[in-house]
């Protein structure tokens, strides 16, 4: 046997896996031939150490560690489970989806309440409308007062809300009844409530804001055809009486820019219908008496009373149709003292008439003009 | 508890059928052989530990797959060399492998003198370096024959060879190893 056939051998050699023949040959080979012998001393001593390593002790408890892990793997569900049997463990999940569910509502209803607050109020006036019969007398229906404070926005927003409130409750006393004293009372009840808030206020000047569409149904198509407008007859009274008001928009004041402004003046409280009655019957009265006592002393006229200023300025804002504006100021007119009016350039006349939407008019009411000391009578 | 009197394929039968307990009655049969196996390769206690671990682990994931063509303690071997011959190949790439100098090496003499147990202790770590320089087919080879003394067919089975291969391979890797020992335990006698 040569070194190629002992090498072919070798390994079966070292296993003692040959038969004892081949074994015998390779062995006399391996004392013959040095080298050979050699190589196969070595293999085997690297056979000896490698099977000499000592073996190792797992570490202590390996077992359960790893029987733990396997009772874990055996409790969570597989994917299939996962994907397919959603709800087998629903029981320990229900809280924590209660949960969330519970603060998306929160928080759906905070951004909600958020959003509201944001959104822009609607351009258009609130309209504290007074609803009158069609036909029914002017001062049937009084524009209601509301006072603003500069320093509280929102009491002065609330402030015509109350009243409203009130006034509906007024309305609907006077449709069950409307006696015309009931009326009256309950006006003068208003007018003390509300001269009382501005003592309380004491805020001189009172802003009144008022909006009144004169093309809502039924203003101007009553029993007498053409009927007025309500609030005119309202100008010549100190303190408005409520009527029926819907509250639909309340815009704070200056938002819009009116289309028209009048001053006007309040005319004194008497009418001259009534003044001149009653100088007619002071000058029967006293021609009578003039007749009875012959020429006895006259009694000396009283000094005259300055009238009482119920309020400095009072501002109105009406919403009139285009085509009713020379009715309007007519009626203006005719209840008060324009003072100022309105003069707009021709430009702005025409866009005015060209508007597809109820003209805005502002009225400053002025009060009225303390009256001239009349002439001590001869 | 399964009685450790029944056969592995007995275990098998019962952890396919729900058993889990029976699993840990293989665990306790195999767990030397397979930590061994996985220190030899890895040369670390703690990374063999854990390989050991997930190799047993990865075993009861896939004992419904477990046939029973051949012994389990075969599958096991196989599953226990992937999974150290990946982490050995993820650690080479780390680092530049060395032998841990710590004091896992028993003595295999229970009372040996100083200078014996030394010099026995550094042979050891000696041949776990150039076991640590091998390929990992090749390492695989030499601990499964030399160390486990496993049969060339179940090597076969193993590392899904032919018995051939086994051999070639198995002599190709004792050549590496001795080339790797021989600046250590035959430089003197070369040197003569």
């Amino acid at each position: 046997m040569n070194c190629e056939e002992v090498k072919a051998h070798l390994l079966d050699y070292l296993d003692k896996t040959l038969d004892t023949p081949t074994t015998t040959r390779v062995a006399t080979h391996l004392i013959s031939c040095a080298p050979c012998g050699a190589e196969a001393s070595e293999l085997a001593d690297c056979m000896d150490q490698v099977t000499a390593l000592p073996a190792l002790d797992p570490p202590l408890g390996f077992a359960q560690r790893v029987m733990a892990h396997v009772r874990e793997i055996e409790k969570r569900p597989t994917i299939w489970e996962r994907l397919f049997m959603p709800w087998s463990n629903w029981t320990k999940w229900m809280p924590l989806q209660a949960t969330a569910l519970v603060m998306v509502g929160i928080i759906g209803i905070v951004l909600y309440q958020k959003d509201n607050r944001l959104k822009p109020t609607e351009p258009t006036n609130r309209t504290l409308s007074a609803s009158v019969k069609p036909g029914t007398p002017s001062n049937e229906s009084i524009p209601a007062v509301t006072n603003q404070t500069d320093k509280k926005k929102e009491a002065a927003l609330q402030a015509p809300v109350a009243l409203a409130k009130r006034a509906e409750q007024v309305a609907e006393k006077k449709q069950r009844s409307s006696p015309s004293s009931e009326q009256s009372q309950i006006a003068k009840r208003e007018v003390e409530a509300r001269s009382e808030e501005t003592k309380i206020s004491r805020r001189a000047p009172i802003q009144v804001q008022e909006a009144i569409n004169m093309r809502e149904p039924g203003r101007f198509s009553g029993e007498g055809g053409f009927a007025p407008p309500m609030p005119l007859g309202g100008l010549r009274q100190a303190a408005p009486r409520p009527g029926t008001m819907a509250l639909d928009r309340v815009v704070p004041l200056g938002e819009r820019v009116a289309d028209y402004e009048f001053v006007v003046r309040r005319r004194p409280p008497q009418r001259r219908d009534q003044v001149e009655s009653s100088s007619a019957d002071a000058l029967k009265k006293s021609t009578d008496e003039d007749t009875a006592s012959g020429l006895a002393a006259r009694p000396a006229t009283p000094p005259p009373t300055a009238p009482k200023i119920e309020s400095i300025a009072e501002i109105r804002f009406y919403n009139v149709a285009p085509e009713h504006f020379e009715y309007f100021k007519k009626e203006l007119a005719s209840e008060a003292i324009i003072e100022t009016e309105p003069k707009p350039p021709a430009a702005k006349e025409k866009e005015i008439a060209d508007l597809d939407r109820l003209l805005l008019i502002k009225v400053t009411i002025l009060p009225p003009a303390l009256p001239e000391p009349a002439a001590p009578p001869r | 508890m399964v009685s450790e009197a029944i056969s592995d394929a007995e275990c098998v039968r019962k952890l396919q059928r729900g058993e889990t307990d029976a699993f840990e009655t293989l665990i306790r049969r195999h767990q030397k052989t397979i930590f061994n196996l996985a220190y030899r390769m890895l040369g670390d206690y703690d990374e063999a530990a854990e390989i050991s671990q997930e190799a047993f682990l990865s075993a009861y994931r896939a004992i419904g797959n477990f046939r029973g063509d051949a012994n389990f303690s075969t599958w096991l071997y196989r599953i226990a060399l992937n999974h150290a011959t990946t982490r050995r190949k993820s650690l080479n790439t780390r680092q530049q492998r060395s032998v841990p100098i710590e004091n896992t090496e028993p003595a295999s003499d229970p009372h040996p003198g100083p200078a014996e147990s030394m010099e026995k202790k550094e042979i050891r770590q000696r041949v776990q370096q150039a076991l640590n320089r091998l390929d990992p087919e090749d390492a695989a080879v030499i601990l499964l024959r030399d160390l486990q003394d496993v049969p060339y067919e179940e090597v076969a089975r193993v590392l899904e060879i032919p018995i051939g291969t086994v051999k070639s391979r198995l002599h190709r890797a004792r050549q590496a190893l001795k080339s790797e020992l021989a600046s250590y335990f035959y430089a003197g006698r070369k040197a003569v």
